[in-house]
Protein backbone atom coordinates (compact mmCIF):
# COMPACT_ATOMS: atom_id res chain seq x y z
CA UNK A 1 0.00 0.00 0.00
CA UNK A 2 2.65 2.33 0.72
CA UNK A 3 4.12 1.73 -2.43
CA UNK A 4 1.15 2.69 -3.98
CA UNK A 5 0.76 6.02 -2.39
CA UNK A 6 4.26 6.90 -2.99
CA UNK A 7 3.14 6.39 -6.69
CA UNK A 8 0.17 8.28 -6.41
CA UNK A 9 2.28 11.33 -4.93
CA UNK A 10 4.73 10.77 -8.40
CA UNK A 11 2.00 10.81 -10.62
CA UNK A 12 0.38 14.18 -8.67
CA UNK A 13 3.35 16.20 -7.44
CA UNK A 14 5.36 16.81 -3.65
CA UNK A 15 4.17 20.38 -3.05
CA UNK A 16 2.26 21.09 -0.72
CA UNK A 17 -0.17 22.75 -2.89
CA UNK A 18 -0.67 18.76 -4.47
CA UNK A 19 -1.95 17.87 -1.03
CA UNK A 20 -5.68 17.34 -1.30
CA UNK A 21 -5.41 16.06 -4.61
CA UNK A 22 -3.03 13.59 -3.42
CA UNK A 23 -5.62 12.51 -0.84
CA UNK A 24 -8.53 12.48 -3.18
CA UNK A 25 -6.73 9.63 -5.40
CA UNK A 26 -6.04 7.88 -1.64
CA UNK A 27 -9.49 8.19 -0.83
CA UNK A 28 -10.62 6.81 -4.09
CA UNK A 29 -8.15 4.16 -4.07
CA UNK A 30 -8.92 2.43 -0.31
CA UNK A 31 -11.86 4.00 0.20
CA UNK A 32 -10.20 5.90 2.81
CA UNK A 33 -7.02 7.67 4.46
CA UNK A 34 -5.25 5.22 6.16
CA UNK A 35 -2.27 6.04 8.99
CA UNK A 36 -0.37 4.79 6.63
CA UNK A 37 -0.79 6.94 3.84
CA UNK A 38 -0.58 9.59 6.04
CA UNK A 39 3.18 8.44 7.12
CA UNK A 40 4.00 8.44 3.73
CA UNK A 41 2.67 11.73 2.90
CA UNK A 42 4.73 12.97 5.18
CA UNK A 43 8.04 11.17 4.55
CA UNK A 44 7.56 12.12 1.25
CA UNK A 45 5.76 15.68 0.97
CA UNK A 46 7.10 16.81 4.45
CA UNK A 47 3.44 17.55 5.54
CA UNK A 48 3.19 16.79 9.04
CA UNK A 49 0.82 13.76 9.95
CA UNK A 50 -1.16 15.78 12.19
CA UNK A 51 -1.84 18.25 9.07
CA UNK A 52 -3.03 15.63 7.13
CA UNK A 53 -5.24 14.17 9.85
CA UNK A 54 -6.64 17.75 9.99
CA UNK A 55 -7.37 18.34 6.25
CA UNK A 56 -8.99 14.73 6.12
CA UNK A 57 -11.06 15.44 8.98
CA UNK A 58 -11.95 18.98 7.87
CA UNK A 59 -13.44 17.77 4.35
CA UNK A 60 -16.17 16.06 3.89
CA UNK A 61 -15.29 13.32 1.03
CA UNK A 62 -11.87 12.28 2.88
CA UNK A 63 -12.76 9.79 5.51
CA UNK A 64 -10.59 8.24 8.19
CA UNK A 65 -12.91 4.63 8.20
CA UNK A 66 -13.55 2.84 5.38
CA UNK A 67 -16.82 4.09 3.33
CA UNK A 68 -17.81 1.24 0.80
CA UNK A 69 -15.94 0.91 -2.80
CA UNK A 70 -18.57 3.10 -4.08
CA UNK A 71 -20.74 5.52 -1.79
CA UNK A 72 -24.41 6.87 -2.21
CA UNK A 73 -25.23 10.18 -1.04
CA UNK A 74 -28.32 11.50 -0.62
CA UNK A 75 -29.16 15.15 -0.47
CA UNK A 76 -31.34 16.10 2.93
CA UNK A 77 -31.55 20.08 1.82
CA UNK A 78 -33.89 22.27 1.45
CA UNK A 79 -35.17 21.40 -1.88
CA UNK A 80 -34.39 17.59 -1.63
CA UNK A 81 -36.39 17.52 1.76
CA UNK A 82 -39.55 19.28 0.14
CA UNK A 83 -39.33 16.21 -2.84
CA UNK A 84 -39.30 13.26 -0.32
CA UNK A 85 -35.40 13.38 0.78
CA UNK A 86 -36.08 11.58 4.04
CA UNK A 87 -38.01 8.44 2.33
CA UNK A 88 -35.07 7.96 0.31
CA UNK A 89 -32.80 7.87 3.37
CA UNK A 90 -35.18 5.12 4.70
CA UNK A 91 -34.90 3.23 1.52
CA UNK A 92 -31.17 3.45 1.63
CA UNK A 93 -31.28 2.21 5.38
CA UNK A 94 -33.25 -0.69 4.62
CA UNK A 95 -31.67 -1.93 1.55
CA UNK A 96 -27.70 -1.17 3.04
CA UNK A 97 -27.73 -1.20 6.92
CA UNK A 98 -27.05 1.97 8.78
CA UNK A 99 -25.63 5.33 7.44
CA UNK A 100 -21.92 5.34 6.87
CA UNK A 101 -21.07 2.11 7.57
CA UNK A 102 -20.27 -0.49 4.37
CA UNK A 103 -22.06 -3.41 3.39
CA UNK A 104 -20.58 -6.69 4.17
CA UNK A 105 -18.81 -7.16 1.39
CA UNK A 106 -17.51 -3.85 1.09
CA UNK A 107 -19.42 -2.70 -1.94
CA UNK A 108 -21.47 -0.10 -0.78
CA UNK A 109 -22.20 3.03 2.21
CA UNK A 110 -24.54 5.51 1.85
CA UNK A 111 -24.66 8.94 3.37
CA UNK A 112 -26.79 11.88 4.09
CA UNK A 113 -25.30 14.92 2.76
CA UNK A 114 -25.76 19.31 2.18
CA UNK A 115 -27.31 20.25 -1.26
CA UNK A 116 -25.92 18.49 -4.47
CA UNK A 117 -26.37 21.37 -6.60
CA UNK A 118 -28.97 19.34 -8.42
CA UNK A 119 -32.48 21.02 -7.37
CA UNK A 120 -33.33 21.15 -10.50
CA UNK A 121 -34.06 17.37 -10.39
CA UNK A 122 -35.04 17.10 -6.84
CA UNK A 123 -34.80 14.90 -4.70
CA UNK A 124 -31.17 13.85 -5.69
CA UNK A 125 -28.43 11.46 -4.93
CA UNK A 126 -25.04 10.86 -5.66
CA UNK A 127 -23.58 7.23 -6.61
CA UNK A 128 -20.00 7.66 -6.80
CA UNK A 129 -19.51 10.47 -9.20
CA UNK A 130 -22.58 9.59 -11.21
CA UNK A 131 -25.69 11.49 -10.30
CA UNK A 132 -28.73 10.40 -9.78
CA UNK A 133 -31.80 13.20 -9.83
CA UNK A 134 -34.75 12.66 -9.58
CA UNK A 135 -34.12 9.53 -7.89
CA UNK A 136 -36.80 7.24 -6.58
CA UNK A 137 -36.98 4.89 -3.25
CA UNK A 138 -37.44 1.82 -5.46
CA UNK A 139 -34.26 2.91 -7.29
CA UNK A 140 -32.29 3.37 -4.11
CA UNK A 141 -33.31 0.07 -3.16
CA UNK A 142 -32.11 -1.73 -6.50
CA UNK A 143 -28.27 0.32 -5.07
CA UNK A 144 -28.52 -2.16 -2.67
CA UNK A 145 -29.35 -5.61 -4.13
CA UNK A 146 -26.92 -8.23 -4.14
CA UNK A 147 -24.84 -6.23 -1.21
CA UNK A 148 -26.90 -5.97 2.20
CA UNK B 1 -38.94 36.98 -26.48
CA UNK B 2 -35.38 38.06 -25.57
CA UNK B 3 -32.99 36.20 -26.61
CA UNK B 4 -30.68 34.35 -24.25
CA UNK B 5 -27.34 35.90 -23.57
CA UNK B 6 -25.64 33.78 -21.12
CA UNK B 7 -27.68 30.63 -21.60
CA UNK B 8 -27.69 30.66 -25.32
CA UNK B 9 -25.55 27.59 -25.87
CA UNK B 10 -28.22 25.72 -24.15
CA UNK B 11 -30.21 24.66 -26.32
CA UNK B 12 -27.18 22.97 -28.23
CA UNK B 13 -24.22 23.01 -26.26
CA UNK B 14 -21.00 23.13 -27.63
CA UNK B 15 -18.58 20.37 -26.00
CA UNK B 16 -15.79 20.55 -28.46
CA UNK B 17 -13.73 23.92 -29.43
CA UNK B 18 -14.75 23.63 -32.81
CA UNK B 19 -18.50 23.68 -32.60
CA UNK B 20 -17.69 26.66 -30.34
CA UNK B 21 -15.62 28.37 -33.22
CA UNK B 22 -19.13 27.85 -35.16
CA UNK B 23 -21.31 29.08 -32.92
CA UNK B 24 -19.17 32.24 -32.44
CA UNK B 25 -17.05 31.82 -29.65
CA UNK B 26 -13.14 33.07 -29.37
CA UNK B 27 -13.91 36.41 -30.96
CA UNK B 28 -13.94 38.09 -27.49
CA UNK B 29 -10.80 36.59 -26.84
CA UNK B 30 -9.25 37.37 -30.12
CA UNK B 31 -10.48 40.87 -29.23
CA UNK B 32 -8.92 41.33 -25.99
CA UNK B 33 -5.68 40.33 -27.94
CA UNK B 34 -6.06 42.87 -30.42
CA UNK B 35 -7.00 45.72 -27.93
CA UNK B 36 -4.39 45.09 -24.88
CA UNK B 37 -4.36 43.95 -21.45
CA UNK B 38 -5.63 47.71 -20.14
CA UNK B 39 -8.58 48.53 -22.76
CA UNK B 40 -9.71 44.49 -21.67
CA UNK B 41 -9.77 45.87 -18.21
CA UNK B 42 -11.17 49.05 -18.98
CA UNK B 43 -13.85 47.15 -20.61
CA UNK B 44 -15.02 45.46 -18.17
CA UNK B 45 -14.56 48.48 -15.45
CA UNK B 46 -16.94 50.34 -18.11
CA UNK B 47 -19.45 47.59 -18.52
CA UNK B 48 -20.41 47.75 -14.67
CA UNK B 49 -19.97 44.33 -14.28
CA UNK B 50 -20.38 43.06 -10.34
CA UNK B 51 -20.05 39.95 -9.29
CA UNK B 52 -22.16 36.72 -9.64
CA UNK B 53 -21.49 34.55 -6.37
CA UNK B 54 -23.40 36.63 -4.37
CA UNK B 55 -20.86 39.56 -2.89
CA UNK B 56 -21.46 41.84 -6.01
CA UNK B 57 -17.88 43.00 -6.54
CA UNK B 58 -17.15 45.05 -9.24
CA UNK B 59 -15.13 43.07 -11.65
CA UNK B 60 -12.72 45.88 -13.51
CA UNK B 61 -12.10 46.93 -10.05
CA UNK B 62 -10.81 43.62 -9.13
CA UNK B 63 -8.72 43.16 -12.00
CA UNK B 64 -7.30 46.78 -12.27
CA UNK B 65 -5.74 46.14 -8.88
CA UNK B 66 -3.83 42.79 -9.75
CA UNK B 67 -3.13 44.10 -13.47
CA UNK B 68 -0.94 47.22 -11.58
CA UNK B 69 0.03 45.40 -8.52
CA UNK B 70 3.76 45.31 -8.22
CA UNK B 71 4.64 42.01 -7.93
CA UNK B 72 5.24 39.67 -10.88
CA UNK B 73 3.93 36.77 -10.21
CA UNK B 74 0.23 36.72 -10.20
CA UNK B 75 -2.59 34.44 -10.43
CA UNK B 76 -6.24 34.17 -11.75
CA UNK B 77 -8.93 31.86 -9.84
CA UNK B 78 -12.22 30.47 -11.05
CA UNK B 79 -14.98 29.97 -8.35
CA UNK B 80 -16.53 27.19 -8.98
CA UNK B 81 -16.91 25.63 -5.43
CA UNK B 82 -21.24 26.56 -5.86
CA UNK B 83 -22.24 24.76 -2.90
CA UNK B 84 -24.80 27.38 -1.85
CA UNK B 85 -28.41 25.36 -0.81
CA UNK B 86 -30.78 25.66 -3.78
CA UNK B 87 -27.86 26.81 -6.40
CA UNK B 88 -26.71 24.97 -9.27
CA UNK B 89 -26.59 27.23 -12.56
CA UNK B 90 -22.77 27.47 -12.16
CA UNK B 91 -22.91 23.71 -12.92
CA UNK B 92 -25.76 23.89 -15.81
CA UNK B 93 -23.05 26.83 -17.25
CA UNK B 94 -20.35 24.64 -16.70
CA UNK B 95 -21.74 21.66 -18.15
CA UNK B 96 -23.73 23.33 -21.47
CA UNK B 97 -20.99 25.87 -22.37
CA UNK B 98 -17.58 25.43 -21.12
CA UNK B 99 -15.82 27.24 -23.41
CA UNK B 100 -17.42 30.44 -22.71
CA UNK B 101 -16.59 30.02 -19.65
CA UNK B 102 -12.96 29.12 -20.05
CA UNK B 103 -12.58 31.98 -22.75
CA UNK B 104 -13.49 34.23 -19.78
CA UNK B 105 -10.57 32.53 -18.10
CA UNK B 106 -7.89 33.42 -21.05
CA UNK B 107 -9.37 36.97 -21.21
CA UNK B 108 -9.22 37.41 -17.47
CA UNK B 109 -5.51 35.67 -17.40
CA UNK B 110 -4.18 38.02 -20.11
CA UNK B 111 -5.69 41.15 -19.28
CA UNK B 112 -4.19 40.86 -15.44
CA UNK B 113 -0.82 39.84 -16.47
CA UNK B 114 -1.65 35.87 -14.79
CA UNK B 115 1.09 33.05 -14.32
CA UNK B 116 -1.29 30.41 -13.92
CA UNK B 117 -4.77 29.73 -13.61
CA UNK B 118 -6.32 27.38 -11.43
CA UNK B 119 -9.86 26.09 -11.48
CA UNK B 120 -11.45 25.21 -8.43
CA UNK B 121 -14.58 22.99 -8.93
CA UNK B 122 -16.57 21.61 -5.94
CA UNK B 123 -15.32 17.71 -5.11
CA UNK B 124 -19.38 16.73 -6.22
CA UNK B 125 -19.46 18.13 -9.54
CA UNK B 126 -16.98 15.56 -11.04
CA UNK B 127 -18.23 15.13 -14.33
CA UNK B 128 -18.60 19.38 -14.85
CA UNK B 129 -14.46 19.04 -13.40
CA UNK B 130 -13.41 16.52 -15.90
CA UNK B 131 -15.08 18.33 -19.12
CA UNK B 132 -13.61 21.58 -17.98
CA UNK B 133 -10.37 19.63 -18.03
CA UNK B 134 -11.18 17.96 -21.40
CA UNK B 135 -11.60 21.26 -23.16
CA UNK B 136 -8.46 22.71 -21.48
CA UNK B 137 -6.37 20.74 -23.04
CA UNK B 138 -8.32 21.33 -26.43
CA UNK B 139 -7.30 24.90 -25.70
CA UNK B 140 -4.33 24.37 -24.97
CA UNK B 141 -3.50 21.77 -28.20
CA UNK B 142 -4.99 24.19 -30.42
CA UNK B 143 -2.32 26.79 -29.04
CA UNK B 144 -5.20 29.16 -27.71
CA UNK B 145 -3.00 29.31 -24.76
CA UNK B 146 0.59 30.38 -26.20
CA UNK B 147 1.55 33.30 -25.42
CA UNK B 148 -0.99 34.70 -23.05
CA UNK B 149 1.05 34.91 -19.82
CA UNK B 150 3.82 37.24 -19.14
CA UNK B 151 7.05 37.49 -20.97
CA UNK B 152 5.00 35.35 -23.79
CA UNK B 153 4.85 32.39 -22.05
CA UNK B 154 2.32 30.07 -21.97
CA UNK B 155 -0.48 30.17 -19.61
CA UNK B 156 -0.86 27.21 -17.40
CA UNK B 157 -4.27 26.25 -16.20
CA UNK B 158 -4.51 23.47 -13.18
CA UNK B 159 -8.33 21.87 -12.30
CA UNK B 160 -8.75 21.33 -9.07
CA UNK B 161 -10.79 19.43 -6.85
CA UNK B 162 -12.64 21.02 -4.09
CA UNK B 163 -13.00 18.38 -0.66
CA UNK B 164 -16.56 19.00 0.39
CA UNK B 165 -16.61 22.17 1.83
CA UNK B 166 -19.18 24.75 1.82
CA UNK B 167 -16.87 27.56 3.39
CA UNK B 168 -14.64 26.76 0.29
CA UNK B 169 -16.18 28.72 -1.42
CA UNK B 170 -15.47 31.65 0.73
CA UNK B 171 -12.18 32.59 -1.37
CA UNK B 172 -9.53 32.87 0.97
CA UNK B 173 -11.01 29.87 2.35
CA UNK B 174 -10.50 28.36 -1.23
CA UNK B 175 -6.95 29.41 -1.31
CA UNK B 176 -5.95 27.70 1.35
CA UNK B 177 -7.83 24.54 0.07
CA UNK B 178 -5.26 25.09 -2.94
CA UNK B 179 -2.74 25.61 -1.05
CA UNK B 180 -3.19 22.44 0.86
CA UNK B 181 -4.79 23.38 4.28
CA UNK B 182 -8.08 23.20 5.94
CA UNK B 183 -10.34 25.53 4.17
CA UNK B 184 -10.35 28.36 7.34
CA UNK B 185 -10.90 31.91 5.69
CA UNK B 186 -8.36 34.56 6.82
CA UNK B 187 -9.25 38.26 7.92
CA UNK B 188 -9.12 40.69 5.32
CA UNK B 189 -7.79 42.78 4.55
CA UNK B 190 -5.37 41.93 3.21
CA UNK B 191 -7.71 41.70 0.02
CA UNK B 192 -6.95 39.04 -2.42
CA UNK B 193 -5.74 41.42 -4.90
CA UNK B 194 -3.18 41.93 -2.91
CA UNK B 195 -2.43 39.11 -0.79
CA UNK B 196 -4.11 36.33 -1.97
CA UNK B 197 -3.30 32.70 -3.73
CA UNK B 198 0.24 31.71 -2.09
CA UNK B 199 0.38 35.82 -0.71
CA UNK B 200 0.53 36.91 -4.35
CA UNK B 201 -2.12 39.64 -5.80
CA UNK B 202 -5.09 37.02 -7.28
CA UNK B 203 -8.14 37.92 -8.90
CA UNK B 204 -11.11 35.56 -8.31
CA UNK B 205 -14.17 35.56 -9.93
CA UNK B 206 -17.44 33.06 -10.37
CA UNK B 207 -18.25 30.76 -13.13
CA UNK B 208 -21.47 33.26 -13.90
CA UNK B 209 -19.43 36.50 -13.38
CA UNK B 210 -16.52 35.45 -15.80
CA UNK B 211 -18.96 34.02 -18.69
CA UNK B 212 -19.98 37.64 -19.15
CA UNK B 213 -16.50 38.48 -19.79
CA UNK B 214 -16.12 37.20 -23.57
CA UNK B 215 -18.93 39.33 -25.11
CA UNK B 216 -18.24 41.98 -22.93
CA UNK B 217 -14.52 42.45 -24.35
CA UNK B 218 -16.09 41.89 -27.70
CA UNK B 219 -19.19 44.37 -27.81
CA UNK B 220 -17.25 47.06 -25.44
CA UNK B 221 -18.55 47.38 -22.43
CA UNK B 222 -21.80 49.72 -23.36
CA UNK B 223 -23.15 46.78 -24.42
CA UNK B 224 -23.82 44.88 -20.90
CA UNK B 225 -25.65 48.57 -20.06
CA UNK B 226 -28.09 47.87 -22.85
CA UNK B 227 -29.70 45.53 -20.31
CA UNK B 228 -30.43 45.51 -16.64
CA UNK B 229 -30.85 48.70 -14.52
CA UNK B 230 -28.89 51.21 -14.31
CA UNK B 231 -27.21 50.13 -10.98
CA UNK B 232 -27.23 46.36 -12.13
CA UNK B 233 -26.33 46.43 -15.59
CA UNK B 234 -26.41 42.72 -17.27
CA UNK B 235 -28.36 39.55 -16.92
CA UNK B 236 -29.00 37.42 -14.26
CA UNK B 237 -29.10 33.30 -13.55
CA UNK B 238 -31.56 32.04 -11.11
CA UNK B 239 -31.72 28.76 -9.82
CA UNK B 240 -35.42 27.78 -8.99
CA UNK B 241 -36.77 24.89 -7.35
CA UNK B 242 -38.95 23.98 -4.57
CA UNK B 243 -42.60 23.94 -5.48
CA UNK B 244 -42.15 24.91 -9.02
CA UNK B 245 -44.10 23.58 -12.39
CA UNK B 246 -40.70 23.89 -14.23
CA UNK B 247 -37.50 23.99 -11.65
CA UNK B 248 -34.49 24.82 -13.38
CA UNK B 249 -31.77 27.90 -14.21
CA UNK B 250 -33.59 31.56 -16.33
CA UNK B 251 -32.05 34.46 -17.32
CA UNK B 252 -33.33 38.03 -16.72
CA UNK B 253 -32.32 41.30 -17.31
CA UNK B 254 -31.84 42.99 -14.08
CA UNK B 255 -35.11 44.52 -13.02
CA UNK B 256 -37.54 42.04 -13.91
CA UNK B 257 -39.82 41.75 -11.32
CA UNK B 258 -39.75 38.22 -9.21
CA UNK B 259 -43.29 37.40 -9.76
CA UNK B 260 -41.91 37.39 -13.86
CA UNK B 261 -39.35 34.81 -12.73
CA UNK B 262 -42.38 32.88 -10.38
CA UNK B 263 -44.22 33.15 -13.69
CA UNK B 264 -41.21 31.30 -16.03
CA UNK B 265 -40.80 28.50 -13.53
CA UNK B 266 -44.30 27.73 -13.10
CA UNK B 267 -44.75 28.39 -9.27
CA UNK B 268 -47.93 27.72 -7.26
CA UNK B 269 -50.54 30.19 -7.54
CA UNK B 270 -51.05 29.99 -3.80
CA UNK B 271 -46.84 30.07 -2.91
CA UNK B 272 -46.42 30.58 0.92
CA UNK B 273 -43.00 32.44 0.02
CA UNK B 274 -39.75 31.66 -1.26
CA UNK B 275 -35.92 31.57 0.02
CA UNK B 276 -34.23 34.40 -2.08
CA UNK B 277 -30.88 34.41 -2.18
CA UNK B 278 -30.04 30.81 -0.35
CA UNK B 279 -28.86 29.80 2.66
CA UNK B 280 -27.56 32.94 3.35
CA UNK B 281 -31.08 34.47 2.20
CA UNK B 282 -34.53 35.74 3.03
CA UNK B 283 -37.32 34.99 3.31
CA UNK B 284 -39.76 36.54 0.99
CA UNK B 285 -43.65 36.61 1.13
CA UNK B 286 -46.34 37.31 -1.03
CA UNK B 287 -46.86 40.92 -0.39
CA UNK B 288 -42.96 41.48 -1.40
CA UNK B 289 -43.35 39.31 -4.88
CA UNK B 290 -43.43 42.25 -6.72
CA UNK B 291 -39.62 43.65 -5.24
CA UNK B 292 -37.20 43.80 -8.50
CA UNK B 293 -34.69 41.44 -9.11
CA UNK B 294 -31.63 43.68 -8.49
CA UNK B 295 -29.12 43.99 -6.11
CA UNK B 296 -30.55 47.53 -5.36
CA UNK B 297 -34.27 46.39 -5.71
CA UNK B 298 -33.65 43.44 -3.35
CA UNK B 299 -31.97 45.46 -0.84
CA UNK B 300 -35.10 47.72 -0.75
CA UNK B 301 -37.14 45.42 0.48
CA UNK B 302 -34.17 44.04 2.86
CA UNK B 303 -33.61 41.10 0.87
CA UNK B 304 -30.71 39.83 -1.25
CA UNK B 305 -30.70 37.86 -4.24
CA UNK B 306 -27.14 36.64 -3.15
CA UNK B 307 -25.90 33.49 -5.83
CA UNK B 308 -29.31 33.92 -7.48
CA UNK B 309 -30.92 31.07 -5.63
CA UNK B 310 -34.82 30.69 -5.40
CA UNK B 311 -36.54 27.65 -3.45
CA UNK B 312 -40.23 27.86 -3.00
CA UNK B 313 -43.01 26.95 -0.64
CA UNK B 314 -46.23 25.95 -0.78
CA UNK B 315 -48.80 26.69 1.63
CA UNK B 316 -48.12 23.46 3.05
CA UNK B 317 -44.69 24.36 4.06
CA UNK B 318 -43.70 24.61 7.34
CA UNK B 319 -41.11 27.04 7.29
CA UNK B 320 -40.01 26.37 10.70
CA UNK B 321 -39.10 23.24 9.61
CA UNK B 322 -37.05 24.57 6.56
CA UNK B 323 -35.21 26.86 8.87
CA UNK B 324 -34.31 24.21 11.13
CA UNK B 325 -32.62 22.79 7.79
CA UNK B 326 -30.99 25.48 7.11
CA UNK B 327 -29.77 26.01 11.09
CA UNK B 328 -28.41 22.14 10.61
CA UNK B 329 -26.61 23.65 7.22
CA UNK B 330 -24.61 26.22 8.89
CA UNK B 331 -23.50 24.56 12.05
CA UNK B 332 -22.07 21.52 9.99
CA UNK B 333 -20.49 24.05 7.32
CA UNK B 334 -19.07 26.23 10.37
CA UNK B 335 -15.40 25.77 9.72
CA UNK B 336 -14.65 26.04 13.70
CA UNK B 337 -11.99 28.61 13.37
CA UNK B 338 -13.75 31.35 15.48
CA UNK B 339 -15.82 31.29 18.22
CA UNK B 340 -18.97 33.45 17.43
CA UNK B 341 -19.67 31.08 14.42
CA UNK B 342 -18.36 27.27 15.50
CA UNK B 343 -20.77 27.96 19.00
CA UNK B 344 -23.34 30.93 17.82
CA UNK B 345 -24.37 28.07 14.95
CA UNK B 346 -24.58 25.29 17.05
CA UNK B 347 -26.87 27.17 19.66
CA UNK B 348 -28.94 28.92 16.88
CA UNK B 349 -29.13 25.30 15.52
CA UNK B 350 -30.56 24.26 18.95
CA UNK B 351 -33.09 26.59 18.84
CA UNK B 352 -34.27 26.50 15.83
CA UNK B 353 -34.92 22.53 16.57
CA UNK B 354 -36.82 23.64 19.13
CA UNK B 355 -39.35 25.99 17.75
CA UNK B 356 -39.47 23.81 14.99
CA UNK B 357 -40.68 20.96 17.52
CA UNK B 358 -42.65 23.38 19.44
CA UNK B 359 -41.02 22.93 22.37
CA UNK B 360 -39.45 26.52 22.55
CA UNK B 361 -39.67 28.09 26.22
CA UNK B 362 -40.43 31.49 25.05
CA UNK B 363 -37.32 33.14 25.04
CA UNK B 364 -35.54 31.82 21.81
CA UNK B 365 -36.52 34.26 19.26
CA UNK B 366 -35.29 36.88 20.98
CA UNK B 367 -32.09 35.14 21.56
CA UNK B 368 -31.63 34.49 18.05
CA UNK B 369 -32.11 37.79 16.66
CA UNK B 370 -29.48 38.61 19.18
CA UNK B 371 -26.77 36.03 18.77
CA UNK B 372 -27.41 36.97 15.23
CA UNK B 373 -26.49 39.98 15.97
CA UNK B 374 -23.22 38.90 17.23
CA UNK B 375 -22.43 36.44 14.80
CA UNK B 376 -22.72 39.16 12.01
CA UNK B 377 -20.38 41.43 14.65
CA UNK B 378 -17.45 39.20 15.20
CA UNK B 379 -17.12 36.30 12.84
CA UNK B 380 -14.10 36.28 10.62
CA UNK B 381 -16.22 35.29 7.21
CA UNK B 382 -19.18 35.73 5.36
CA UNK B 383 -20.59 32.16 6.57
CA UNK B 384 -21.33 32.94 10.52
CA UNK B 385 -21.86 36.98 9.25
CA UNK B 386 -25.27 35.48 7.36
CA UNK B 387 -25.80 32.32 9.02
CA UNK B 388 -28.91 33.95 10.58
CA UNK B 389 -30.30 35.83 8.46
CA UNK B 390 -32.86 33.54 6.77
CA UNK B 391 -34.41 32.74 10.61
CA UNK B 392 -34.48 36.52 11.82
CA UNK B 393 -36.40 37.20 8.46
CA UNK B 394 -38.73 34.57 9.24
CA UNK B 395 -38.99 35.67 12.76
CA UNK B 396 -40.38 38.97 11.87
CA UNK B 397 -42.28 37.43 9.19
CA UNK B 398 -44.23 35.16 11.88
CA UNK B 399 -44.49 38.40 13.98
CA UNK B 400 -46.94 40.27 11.45
CA UNK B 401 -49.10 36.71 11.13
CA UNK B 402 -47.25 35.51 7.50
CA UNK B 403 -46.78 32.23 8.17
CA UNK B 404 -49.34 29.59 7.05
CA UNK B 405 -48.31 26.62 9.07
Amino acid sequence: MRERVRGLIDETGRERTQLLEVLHKVQREFQHVPRAAAEVIEHEMGVPMADTYGVVTFYDLLTERPTGRKVLRICEDVTCSLHGAERLAQAAEAALGPEGRPTADGAVSWTRCACLGLCDHAPAALFDEEPLAPVTAEEIGKVGEGHA
Amino acid sequence: MREPVLLRRQAAPARTLESYRLSGGMAGFERAKAIGPEATVGAVSESGLVGRGGAGFPTGRKWDAVRTAAESVRYFVLNADESEPGTFKDRVMLETDPFMVLEGVLIACYAIGATRAYIYVRGEYRQAADLLERCAGELAAAGCLDGIAPGGRPLAIEVRHGGGAYICGEETALFRSIEGYRGEPMSKPPFPTVEGLFRKPTAINNVETIANVPDIVLHGGAWLRGFGTERSPGVKLYSVSGHVRRPGVYELPFGAPLEELLDLAGAAEDLQAVLLGGAAGTFVFPRDFDLTLSYEGAAERHATLGSGALIAFDRTTNLWQVAERLGSFFAHESCGQCVPCRVGTKRQYEMIEALAAGSGQGSERELIARLGQVMADASICGLGQTASTAVRSLIEAEASGLLMV
